[in-house]
């Protein structure tokens, strides 16, 4: 399974080296959607995101000689996301904070129906919207990205200790902030 | 760390769930993320080209065009911005005449370039899918009805801008119409290729079929 991915994978980015548009539209079919995810969880508006989201393909397509094929080409892609994230978050830093609560609130009426489990995912994204920006970065590029601390060392330019304190700090004040929801929900 | 490490546990085990956005959870929003990603490859494309052809010194300067969702009215001025570099390329292609839009042309000077460069852009695609379209059974006017109905559409909104009716609102829908024709179109080339292919591989036994699918 997984060696058919990556040989499908591996044809397709051939075929875009080749400037074929069709192959370019499948890998972007394949990986839209996870990396939308990507992109909202770290700039936290939706239609920000899908800006975002364009610059990082753009971004992808034109420069995907530099990609080796001995990586995997998600993982090479997903790197090329964070890093256009990271851009429009220095870019937009002054906007952030406004945006926080519009987008807390339209989660909110799209709850009921949902499950537990994705109740809680939701419940603790909005808590993690609330972390302040450098430990929010870390926490999220550990826990929904995947990245150790070593390679979140080497995206935001820290040292591996730092993110492992800064990752400390995050989970610390996320426990507080839905300690505090919870006591405002049923007090 | 990753042992007592509840919150990491929680989230490896339910990692989907946290995949909370659906790019298509408002419509089309998937595709015209795809349409402008096409659009600006197409211009960095063309003016690779032209910059390796011609010494056009002032295309370096020209800003790249992209559709931006957290912008709305960025979507006009963006495709103006793109003429800059696309008109002249598709000069050659965009030579039919203008009657009856002189007074259209003074009022609305930018439209006009954008429909200019829009017009081009529609017309080299209807003529790959004419290209294409041979070796399918369907027949051209009906791979290219929608196309049409949207011409039409287009053709009514330009009256519209000149019976003064709203015309922010009637410039950001002819804008959206030649957008929504590229769409099409695009989708429509997908399609005529993957028949292509299919055609191609089906005639040659020696192709494996398993390298084109997903």
């Amino acid at each position: 399974m997984e060696t058919s991915r990556y040989d499908l994978h591996h044809y397709l980015v051939e075929r875009c080296l080749a400037n074929d548009a069709k192959a370019q539209y499948q890998l972007y079919k394949l990986y839209a959607n996870a990396m939308y995810n990507v992109c909202v969880r770290i700039v936290k508006d939706e239609e920000e995101a899908k800006d975002v989201l364009q610059d990082a393909f753009v971004d992808a397509f034109t420069k995907l000689s530099s990609f080796r094929q001995d990586a995997s080409f998600g993982s090479w892609l997903k790197r090329v996301v964070v890093n256009r994230c990271l851009n429009h978050l220095n870019k937009n830093k002054m906007i952030l904070e406004e945006l926080l609560d519009n987008h807390s609130d339209s989660i909110a009426q799209e709850e009921e129906d949902l499950s537990f489990v994705q109740e809680e995912a939701q419940r603790i994204m909005r808590a993690v919207n609330q972390l302040p920006e450098g430990c929010r970065l870390v926490l999220n590029l550990y826990l929904f990205e995947g990245y150790d601390h070593q390679e979140i060392g080497d995206i935001l330019n820290v040292t591996e200790s730092t993110s492992k304190a800064q990752y400390s700090k995050a989970r610390k004040k996320l426990r507080e902030i839905l300690k505090t929801r919870e006591y405002a929900q049923h007090g | 760390m990753p042992n007592t490490d509840k919150l990491k546990q929680f989230v490896q085990t339910n990692h989907q769930k946290f995949d909370l956005w659906q790019l298509d959870n408002l419509g089309k929003d998937s595709d015209k993320v795809w349409l402008s990603i096409q659009e600006r490859l197409h211009e960095a494309n063309a003016q690779n080209t032209t910059n390796k052809n011609q010494n056009e010194a002032t295309l370096n300067h020209s800003a790249p065009n992209k559709f931006r969702f957290s912008k709305v009215f960025f979507q006009v001025a963006a495709s103006l911005l793109l003429l800059a570099v696309a008109s002249f390329i598709f000069v050659n292609i965009n030579n039919e005449g203008t009657e009856g839009d002189g007074s259209m042309a003074q009022a609305y000077p930018e439209l006009m370039e954008a429909e200019s460069y829009y017009k081009g852009q529609v017309e080299a695609r209807i003529q790959q899918v004419k290209a294409i379209q041979g070796t399918t059974p369907l027949p051209e006017d009906v791979i290219l009805s929608d196309v049409k109905s949207l011409e039409v559409a287009y053709n009514d909104l330009k009256n519209d801008l000149q019976d003064n009716a709203n015309n922010e609102q009637v410039i950001s829908a002819m804008i959206q119409n030649y957008r929504t024709r590229l769409l099409i179109l695009e989708k429509v080339l997908l399609e005529l290729q993957k028949i292509e292919d299919s055609n191609n591989s089906s005639n040659n036994p020696h192709t494996n079929k398993n390298e084109t699918q997903i």
